[in-house]
């Protein structure tokens, strides 16, 4: 096939796009982790959860935004009271407790919805603002796509200047590094903890819920998605939110071209990625080396 | 103002504190001696709230604090100078700084605490920006106790400042603590340094540990008409 | 001691395991497996009604022979092991008729295990049962042959949506059948193959393929993918504007897959279903069935619905007929012999393949013109006379097989 220009950019948007997604995911995952060490499993839950938050709010108001921002303060707080009820009870004990706990959750969840909203997915449309392409000649430019890179940018940016400007990101900086230390400075880490948790979570459920019009919205549309996040989290380096960001701007574009060149090696091309750079690089692209 | 009332503290199943108790009174500096592996951190740290005593009580100021958390003793004016340093290595001197003075950053003016640490520490004001990992070993362990005292603590525990740093270095350190203590700062102190932990102050208690005990306890001049006894608890020559 | 006691009590166990798996009266007339849980849920579930409902139709006027019938209905998780574990339950306890399924491979393998044995299995998905050398002679499909759909639709996509295509398909044997069929379809037809994509089961992303496809301008595009795969590449060519552009084809749909999609689902979207709620108005005799389910389910039922209603009505039918509901020997011959008319008009099991002679239907997507569950339109029947291959030539696969072997682009 000839590789137009066109094809190479449009796939290259494509790949951004679907970056997007990646990139909200393992954020909120690689906070958690590098925060609490808590490898969430139920991480693609709250994705799910996103999704089905934003078709609720959306059938309540209408409005395809303000479901979005429901979506992602009704989940986070639903991570909330998980994270204070039952996985604080779990620190401090050996690591599979709460990722068996975490495990646990991403079972029951998706059956409890499926009891709610039943076996017949959901449908969150296109805000109409987004819908559709504009077309220049041959290239296509889909506004939702864009408007998904431009989101990660935005929440990109959010979480750094959070993460470097307010004491509560210096506060998480810090816990993610040495806990003892923070609690012994006289800062109640376990209550930063809840919010790194609401945090990765509401990034997991704002993933979901801008995902909500591209895929099916079942219940277990979160399955795959944790594996994938923790992929990318791997990728860029254990705990490091850069490296998230990275990682996932790389997997969306393999996938990208991948898709185009040797399509069925589409869904083997993230873990081929993931292999191919722990050979070269065992910590991931910004893992540092001897974290504890 | 600190009442260590005979606690016995375990990791695990070891058994590492046999009933100590100590005493620290305001403006006094307080040094723990004894061998490695004698229960002189672990004394700190079931102080704090960080490794709870499983019996005994701990006073401070009144207060019954045994088992409380240790951000919570913080915020009660304790502080703890760890001996691993513990810098926040991914951030900024400031930064690790800033942290210090965060829970009491309603009471205390925050640019006055910078100065007053800055005055006892003018090498980390020009590192202000550096990361706290790229510092040298002597810088960390300035700046860790000027984390510590930036929040005005009554009662600080610092725990093997000199701990391999380099001569010059252990010198410096053991000004500030002079000047720290001429200042009236209230220090619970583990020091293996003894020669240079006595020239701190004639006006010091120390207590000797063995085998998660107290064995002997006293002024240096006391401890000086039994140097036989504290040189067998400490395994070295005086 | 200890040790003793408890090897002693686990010997009695398996003592007693055995004894009770002697023959005592077989706890139901068929055992049907589903698999329930897993993705595949929503389909699984329907057939498991169908079956439910045809089994309280015979009991509300008497049962069988005289006896009410009772079915045995297991989840089988869409995993070949347990499908298999499941049924071999049945028939260890004196179940002789097994039936169920979804999927093509774990019918496959169902089917071949109950030929080993000597069990009926009444398979209720699309399936190559009939096909290859897999064929046997107690094995029976309520549901299809899997090119049957891709061949019927692609009789009409030569006909009606124009001559260049390009297909998607799903990287298994059920997807390579469509592609099959369309390719033996287009040489006859006349019309031209453009492009082949392979994406693997899973495929979340469509948007990255979307590009190309434009690129080659084909009238319409194959979509031979399924589940969560179609839904989210219809949501997604819907969101990029190429199902504007372009005609979609999709050799197999259901109601949640339309339902899923919302208005993305518009009048671009050509589908294939074996059966389709608002054909009651065409053959009369589906009435009682979709009011009924309507009446439990508050929606109407789905093609899936009728494979498993039509599996467990047909045994039932062959029960009656032969005078026994175990003598497997009676009970094949009255099911080749049998002629039905229930929610598609007469009906039969072909005799040399034991395949049922299914219809398919072709129906448009209505976009945001659907209402409630009235979510496509018939457009086109494609009777099995012009989709099914005579059975030697399926046994030696010799039209599709060749094709399927050497597939453009794989």
């Amino acid at each position: 096939m000839e590789l137009s220009w066109e094809i190479i950019l449009m796939q290259v948007i494509m790949g951004l796009a679907l970056g997007a997604i990646y990139v909200l995911l393992a954020s909120g995952l690689s906070i958690i982790f590098g925060l609490l060490d808590v490898l969430n499993f139920a991480h693609g839950t709250f994705y799910m959860l996103g999704a089905y938050a934003t078709f609720v709010a959306i059938s309540l108001c209408g409005n395809f935004w303000v479901g979005i921002i429901a979506a992602v303060i009704i989940v986070s707080l639903i991570g909330a009271l998980f994270e204070m009820t039952l996985l604080k009870r779990l620190y401090g004990t050996d690591q599979i407790y709460p990722l068996l706990m975490c495990f646990g959750l991403s079972i029951f969840l998706p059956d409890i919805i499926k009891m709610i909203f039943g076996l017949v997915g959901k449908v969150v449309d296109y805000p109409s603002l987004l819908q559709g392409a504009t077309f220049v000649d041959n290239l296509i430019l889909p506004k939702y796509r864009i408007f998904l890179v431009v989101l990660m940018a935005v929440v990109l940016l959010a979480l750094y200047l959070f993460m470097k400007k307010t004491s509560i990101g210096m506060i998480i900086r810090a816990a993610t590094r040495d806990r003892l230390m923070v609690n012994c400075l006289g800062i109640n880490v376990s209550r930063v903890w809840t919010v790194g948790f609401m945090l990765g979570v509401g990034l997991a459920a704002l993933a979901g819920a801008v995902a909500a019009p591209m895929v099916q919205t079942i219940p277990n549309m979160g399955d795959e998605m944790t594996i994938e996040a923790f992929v990318v989290v791997v990728i860029g380096g254990l705990g490091s939110l850069g490296g998230a960001a990275l990682g996932g701007l790389i997997l969306g574009q393999v996938v990208s071209f991948v898709s185009l060149l040797a399509p069925d090696w589409s869904n083997v091309s993230i873990f081929l990625t993931m292999a191919l750079i722990l050979v070269l690089r065992p910590r991931g692209l910004f893992g540092e080396e001897g974290r504890d | 103002m600190l009442k260590v009332e005979n606690i016995n503290t375990y990791y695990g199943s070891s058994h590492i504190l046999h009933g100590v108790s100590l005493e620290v009174h305001p403006g006094e500096v307080v040094v723990l001696f004894g061998r490695n592996g004698v229960g002189k951190t672990t004394t700190l740290k079931s102080i704090m709230g960080i490794q709870p005593p499983k019996n005994g009580r701990i006073i401070y100021k009144g207060e019954d604090i045994t088992g409380r958390a240790p951000y919570l003793n913080v915020r009660k004016g304790l502080a703890i100078i760890p001996e691993d340093r513990r810098i926040i290595p991914n951030l900024t001197v400031e930064e690790n700084l800033q942290l210090g003075i965060l829970h009491k950053k309603k009471q205390l003016n925050v640019s006055e605490q910078f100065d007053m640490v800055f005055d006892y520490f003018p090498k980390l004001k020009l590192r202000v920006k550096q990361l706290g990992g790229s510092l040298s070993g002597g810088e960390q362990q300035m700046l860790t106790i000027a984390r510590g005292l930036i929040s005005n603590p009554e009662l600080m525990m610092i725990d093997e400042p000199t701990e391999g740093l380099a001569p010059l270095i252990v010198e410096e350190i053991a000004e500030i603590l002079r000047r720290l203590q001429r200042h009236g700062a209230t220090i619970l102190l583990v020091e293996q340094n003894y020669d240079l932990t006595i020239s701190l102050s004639e006006n010091l208690r120390a207590y000797v540990l063995e085998k998660g005990q107290v064995k002997l306890s006293g002024t240096p001049a006391e401890l000086r008409a039994c140097q036989d006894e504290v040189e067998q608890c400490l395994g070295v020559k005086l | 001691m200890k040790r003793f006691l408890v090897l002693t009590l686990l010997a009695g166990l398996c003592a007693m395991a055995f004894a009770s798996a002697a023959p005592a009266a077989a706890p139901a007339d068929v055992g049907w497996e589903f698999p329930l849980s897993g993705p595949y849920g929503f389909y699984a579930e329907e057939m498991k009604r169908g079956v439910e409902m045809a089994v309280d139709e015979w009991n509300a006027k008497g049962g069988v022979l005289g006896k009410p019938v009772k079915v045995l209905i297991r989840d089988s998780e869409l995993k070949a092991d347990v499908a298999l574990r499941r049924m071999k339950e049945f028939v260890d306890s004196g179940i002789p008729i097994i039936g169920g399924n979804l999927g093509g491979g774990i019918s496959m393998v169902i089917n071949q295990w109950a030929n080993k044995n000597k069990v009926l299995y009444m398979s209720t998905c699309h399936n190559s049962l009939g096909q290859g050398p897999d064929w046997g002679y107690y094995g029976f499909t309520t549901g299809i042959k899997s090119y049957m759909t891709g061949a019927a639709l692609a009789d009409f996509a030569f006909e009606k949506l124009g001559k260049k295509w390009m297909v998607i398909a799903a990287d298994y044997r059920w997807g390579h059948d469509q592609v099959a069929a369309f390719l033996v379809k287009s040489k006859a037809a006349g019309g031209e193959f453009v492009g082949a994509i392979y994406t693997p089961i899973g495929t979340r992303d469509f948007s990255a393929y979307v590009p190309q496809i434009l690129a080659k301008k084909p009238d319409f595009l194959v979509l031979s993918v399924f589940g969560s795969d179609l839904v989210a590449a219809i949501k997604q060519f819907g969101e990029l504007g190429l199902s504007q552009r372009i005609k979609l084809a999709l050799p197999k749909t259901a109601m949640p897959i339309m339902k899923e999609c919302g208005s993305a689902y518009n009048e671009n979207v050509y589908g294939a279903v074996t059966w389709y709620w608002t054909l009651y108005k065409k053959y009369p005799n589906a009435k009682p069935f979709v009011d009924a389910y309507m009446k439990k389910f508050n929606r109407p039922p789905d093609a899936d619905t009728d494979s498993g209603y039509v599996g467990a009505q047909t045994l039932f039918m062959a029960m009656e007929k032969a005078g026994t509901r175990t003598d497997l020997a009676k009970i094949i011959p009255a099911l080749e012999n049998l002629k039905w008319d229930l929610n598609q008009g007469p009906e039969h099991f072909r005799k040399c393949d034991h395949v049922r002679t299914q219809t398919v239907v072709i129906l448009q997507g209505r976009g945001a013109k659907a209402k409630g569950w009235d979510l496509a339109t018939v457009i086109a029947e494609v009777p099995p006379s012009k989709t099914m291959l005579p059975c030697d030539v399926d046994r030696a696969d010799s039209v599709y097989g060749p094709i399927r072997n050497k597939l453009p682009g794989k």
